[in-house]
């Protein structure tokens, strides 16, 4: 196997893991965050508008480091002089 | 074979006489964002009057009344003087993030770190100024920890503080940033999919995905929203620092 093939196909295994890392994450921590709301919502339905708000800014700060390592991932990936058409070509 | 002539993150840079390379696309569009902000609002409040209220005057009184609370509510009586601050910050980073789904001026501007950057300093920089104004050189002293805890637990706390004041502008800045920059990566890869006709067997995926540029562009729009709002939020939280009555911290 040749060394660029090596290469390519470890940066290719990195970047499913990140993903994989960062998806797995951020689905326990809003499942967290939803659950805690929607049993909240059950005991208090009044308060539902004001929860609705709090639940949203829960998830828009727990996704911030999913996300931060999303977007590392896809520099490491396509920083390294592998160009995007030759990673496409290999889809076929 | 597919011809890839856009990057994720590339961006066309022009050379500046004092400030060198710098990415043309972000500071023209973000010139665009200013001026249509500026436009927005000052159409939105141009007639204000008791008698006759119209939808937009209350639609306006409801966004603009739901910051106020926000900065009232939480930074007290002292938040009132940052209410037009706290509603400036939202209304930019929104038009910035939103800008960018629309398909002539190019990428959001907030999709590059160096806006998202620009705003987590100015942020920064105004903790600073607002808690030495209202405390003067002896707000400093909140890098030492509570009182309770003795002289050696104070010194020990001084690099955790620091960390934390410093953390604070990163991942606001990350936070903005990384959510912009995958909204746009999703349509990217969702475009080389569409593009790049992928057929497996009798699956037909490049036609399947022609649905979903519809649906990651209602998730964009949702997300800029949110992300604007939480940057507000969290940079009225941080003000309840400097603005609090505080000894040492």
């Amino acid at each position: 196997m040749t060394s660029l093939a090596f290469v390519t196909g470890m940066l290719l295994l990195s970047f499913s893991l990140i993903i994989a890392a960062a998806a797995f994450g951020s689905a326990i921590g809003d499942g967290i965050i939803g659950s805690q709301a929607v049993s909240a919502i059950a005991r208090q339905p009044e308060a539902r508008p004001n929860i609705f708000l709090f639940y949203f800014l829960g998830v828009g700060i727990l996704e911030a480091f999913p996300i931060i390592g999303i977007a590392l991932a896809f520099f490491l990936l396509f920083g390294q002089g592998i160009s995007v058409s030759s990673v496409v070509s290999g889809l076929h | 074979m597919v011809e890839q002539h856009e990057t994720i993150g590339g961006h066309p840079t022009w050379n500046l006489p004092v400030l060198g390379s710098v990415h043309a696309d972000t500071i023209w569009i973000t010139w665009l964002a200013m001026g249509i902000t500026l436009v927005l609002l000052f159409l939105a409040t141009r007639v204000y009057s008791i008698k006759h209220v119209t939808k937009r005057q209350t639609m306006m009184e409801l966004v603009i009344g739901f910051l106020e609370n926000l900065a009232v509510d939480t930074l007290g009586p002292a938040g009132r003087p940052f209410v037009p601050f706290t509603i400036a910050v939202f209304t930019f980073i929104l038009v910035l993030n939103e800008i960018g789904l629309f398909p002539w001026p190019g990428r959001s501007p907030t999709s590059d770190l160096n806006t998202t950057a620009g705003m987590a300093i100015l942020v920064f920089i105004t903790l600073y100024v607002v808690g030495i104004k209202n405390h003067g050189l002896k707000y400093f002293k909140h890098w030492l920890g509570p009182k309770e805890l003795g002289p050696i637990g104070m010194i020990l706390l001084i690099p955790i503080n620091l960390i934390e004041d410093f953390t604070k502008p990163v991942t606001l800045a990350m936070r903005l940033f990384g959510n912009i920059l995958a909204g746009e990566i999703l349509l990217f890869v969702v475009a080389t999919i569409i593009a790049s006709h992928l057929v497996i067997g009798p699956l037909n995926i490049s036609a399947a995905a022609t649905i979903a540029p519809f649906l990651i562009y209602g998730f964009n729009l949702f997300v800029g929203l949110i992300q604007a709002f939480v940057f507000t939020l969290l940079m009225v939280a941080y003000l309840m620092g400097p603005t609090s009555e505080e000894g040492a911290h």
